[in-house]
């Protein structure tokens, strides 16, 4: 892997199924020691970004892992809101998500998404698929400092 | 005297005319007078008893004697007579001749004749036939010329008529432009005249030695014999046209039509002594006529057989006004429901009380003094029983044609069709709302649908997902603790998990196929290949298979469904492979209908009796076992088809392989 670690990647994890949140977090590489916040819907996800009410201490996270099919707010307008905003639109957005739409693929490209990762149905593939998105964020590719 | 009395007879020329006979045997006896031995008294005695002027001459010319009738018819006495003194009697215009004549007789001794005018006492000149004989001597010597003057004035003039009436009657035959024919009395022709050649063709003479008009056959046949037969008992007749074939005179074999008068002629006993025939040429006209009368049965056949009435008004005018009209025709149908006979004659508002009144008259009276014709539908009848009728009144000279055509079954068509047409409209409006009803309904249902396969794609995979992602997790952290049972178990959980994903997955490709918008481009076909054969590589690779492709064409069509329906095929065919390696060929053709795709393989090949059940859903050949498949893979290949417009379908044959076949429409002028 890589051979320079760098501080553990800051994960915001948009996502209400709770299966898919433990399958998730069952998926990181223990060794990266990845931090995974958790939003269980669109409107929590803002709050967590804007730091408001009980997540004035969630930290700034380093990419945001969003999924489409969401309560109350759906993942096309959290992603719409990020990219639109000034203090969050320079932070990575990987869709998650098991739908292979081609509107959806093109509508969140459009609004700005980084990444756009349909979820794979067999486990194995799974993993592989959340390791190489924890890989690329926290090895390969270079991210815009955090800001506070 | 036997001798003179020959002689005489020998000089007597043959005289034509009654008194000539006369003449000459009064010649012979005052011959025999003279030549007599007591002479001259004797002959004197006969001379004056002669009631012709008689006279002698010696040999050499000169007169000696006259008898008296001589003397009292000039008024002259003998002096003045004697010798050439008969001169100054004779017409100044015949002296000429008559001395000339004279001379030639007494000098040459043969007998003299002439005829000369000649003056009478009151100075009227009148014809006269002079002779003259001479008396021989025993030697054969002339001794005496004894001369008579006889009047032939009456005789003259008669003859002269008749020459004269003779040469007019031959000028008016020969010019007369009629055929005229000339018959004796057994009814032979005896003489025709030129306008007779024209139109027969040859002279009335020309006709057979035995030829008879009495018994002409053709005039028989005609029946029109007996009226020459009465021209023959002495009545002028006409004959009425009759056809009559020149054959008998010309051999023309010409019919002509003839029209003749036949009219006796009298002699002067009042006896018929032949009969004179005129024709005239009355073909044109018989034909005219007959033309005209096929003409006017023709069309009094198409007035009569009209089922509109026609009719012919002629005005009735009173104190200048026209105030009523007069039927002068009407057809059958006019005069159908009209009570009391024909209405010819008859006044138009005595047989049409209803019209006193109406503008319909005023209409009329404005047709005849402006020609323009009048056109109009009047709506009669009652409300259970409509009845129209179309009136046309024509101006023709002083009269007015009228038609009156009843147009109630069309107008009650118009009328039915109308309401039709309304019921129609309605209708049509009817369906078109239910349509846009459907339509929207339709709308609905695609949106329905497609909110379906997004639900499906997404909620309906969200908890299969879990499924299958945590029976493996379940399997492969607990598959030790649960013992073999357990493990069993948990794989037949994680396999059915995967069908029902993998069914899943086919049913939205399917639905999406209809659902989604089909986007029609230009498109490489070669690529669309290349891409689905990339996609199958592992399964390929896995098989041992090689799938080559011939040169593709640009072809219109939605590449991403192409793409599909290509890699359905060649993972069939992959699939469905027999024991040798696979060999998967693509090409590409024209045919009419557009571009031919074939995917052919040497595969275990379809039973020809499923060819077209393949193509449905859910239908599937084989056991699970055998080979996996949810049976959507070919339905939904036809169905990219159908979006297309093309055709799919398949040749094979168990155990030879099997070739599918689609086509694409070729590209259009104007793409979408």
């Amino acid at each position: 892997m890589n051979s320079i670690p760098r501080t553990p990647l800051d994960i915001l994890l948009v996502e209400d199924n709770p299966g898919d949140v433990r399958l998730f977090r069952e998926a990181l590489d223990p060794a990266r020691a990845t931090c995974l916040t958790i939003a269980h819907d669109g409107e929590e996800a803002m709050a967590i970004l804007e730091r408001s009410g009980p997540h004035a201490d969630a930290p700034r996270p380093d990419i945001v892992v969003l999924d489409l099919n969401l309560p109350k707010k759906g993942g096309a307008d959290v992603l719409a809101e990020i990219k639109s905003h000034p203090k969050f639109n320079s932070i990575p957005v990987v869709m998650l998500t098991s739908s292979d739409a081609r509107v959806d693929i093109s509508t969140t490209y459009t609004l700005g998404a980084n990444c756009y990762v349909r979820k794979p149905n067999d486990l194995d593939e799974f993993i592989a698929a959340v390791r190489s998105i924890e890989e690329y964020w926290s090895s390969i590719a270079e991210i815009p400092p955090r800001g506070r | 005297m036997r001798n003179h009395r020959g002689r005489a007879s020998l000089a007597a020329p043959d005289l034509r005319l009654p008194f000539s006979s006369l003449t000459s045997s009064l010649h012979a006896r005052a011959l025999e007078a003279l030549d007599s031995a007591s002479g001259e008294t004797q002959f004197h005695v006969l001379a004056e008893a002669i009631p012709q002027i008689v006279w002698t001459a010696e040999p050499d010319g000169e007169t000696d004697y006259y008898n008296g009738r001589w003397y009292s018819y000039t008024g002259l006495t003998l002096e003045q007579t004697r010798g050439w003194g008969w001169e100054c009697v004779i017409h100044p215009d015949d002296l000429a001749n008559c001395v000339a004549r004279w001379t030639n007789a007494f000098t040459t001794g043969k007998p003299y004749e002439t005829e000369y005018r000649f003056k009478r006492a009151d100075g009227v000149y009148r014809w006269h036939l002079g002779r003259a004989v001479p008396v021989h001597d025993a030697a054969g010597i002339v001794t005496k010329w004894f001369g008579t003057c006889t009047d032939i004035e009456e005789h003259k003039r008669v003859s002269e008529g008749l020459i004269q009436s003779e040469a007019r009657f031959r000028s008016f035959m020969q010019q007369s432009p009629l055929s005229t024919v000339l018959f004796d009395m057994q009814g032979r022709p005896v003489e025709s005249n030129p306008a007779f050649e024209r139109l027969w063709g040859a002279p009335a003479t020309a006709a057979a030695a035995n030829y008879s008009v009495l018994t002409d056959h053709q005039l028989h046949a005609a029946g029109v014999l007996h009226l020459v037969r009465r021209a023959f008992a002495g009545e002028h007749v006409t004959i009425p046209p009759i056809p009559y074939d020149s054959v008998l005179l010309a051999g023309r074999g010409h019919v002509t039509w003839t029209q003749g008068t036949f009219y006796p002629v009298r002699g002067a006993d009042g006896e018929v002594e032949h009969i004179v025939a005129m024709h005239e040429d009355v073909t044109a006209r018989v034909q005219a006529e007959d033309a005209e009368r096929y003409a006017n049965e023709r069309f009094r056949v198409i007035i009569d057989a009209s089922p509109d009435s026609l009719a012919l008004f002629r005005p009735s005018w009173q104190a200048g006004e026209i105030v009523d009209f007069e039927w002068l025709y009407a057809n059958p149908m006019a005069q159908k429901g009209i009570e009391s006979g024909s209405v010819i004659g008859r006044s138009l508002l005595q047989t049409h009380p209803e019209i006193i009144g109406s503008e319909l008259l005023n209409e009329y009276v404005r047709v005849l003094q402006t020609g323009e014709p009048f056109r109009q539908e009047y709506p009669h009848g009652s409300e259970d029983d409509p009845q129209w009728t179309a009136i046309t009144a024509l101006r023709a000279g002083n009269e007015i044609a009228v038609t009156y055509t009843n147009i109630t079954p069309r107008k009650l068509a118009e009328s039915y069709l109308s309401t039709a047409n309304a019921e129609l409209e309605r209708r049509v409006s009817e369906r078109t709302a239910a349509l846009t009803a459907a339509n929207e309904d339709l709308a609905r249902s695609n949106a329905d649908l497609e909110a379906f396969a997004y639900v499906a794609s997404h909620d309906l995979q969200e908890p299969l997902r879990m499924v299958r992602s945590y029976t493996q997790l379940l399997k492969r952290r607990y598959r030790d603790q649960v013992g073999t049972d357990g493990a069993e178990f948990i794989d037949f959980a994680a396999d059915g998990a995967a069908r029902m994903h993998q069914l899943i997955e086919d049913l939205l490709a399917y639905s999406r196929v209809g659902s989604a918008g089909i986007q029609i481009v230009p498109v490489e076909s070669v690529e669309i290949v290349d891409r689905a054969i990339s996609n199958l590589r592992g399964l390929i690779a896995d098989a041992g298979a090689r799938v080559t492709h011939s040169q593709l064409p640009l072809i219109c069509g939605d590449a991403v469904l192409l793409e599909q329906l290509i890699q359905n095929l060649v993972a069939n065919a992959v699939k469905f492979r027999g024991a040798n390696k696979p060999l998967i060929h693509i090409s590409a053709c024209t045919t009419p209908e557009g571009w031919c795709f074939s995917v052919s393989d040497n595969g275990i090949g379809i039973d020809s009796a499923y060819s077209e059940r393949i193509f449905s859903m859910f239908q599937r050949l084989h056991t699970r076992a055998e080979y996996s498949g949810t049976g959507i893979g070919l339905a939904l290949c036809a169905r990219i088809i159908a979006r297309h417009g093309g055709m799919i379908w398949v040749e094979s044959s168990v155990g030879r392989g099997s070739t599918f076949n689609f086509t694409i429409p070729f590209c259009k002028d104007t793409l979408p």
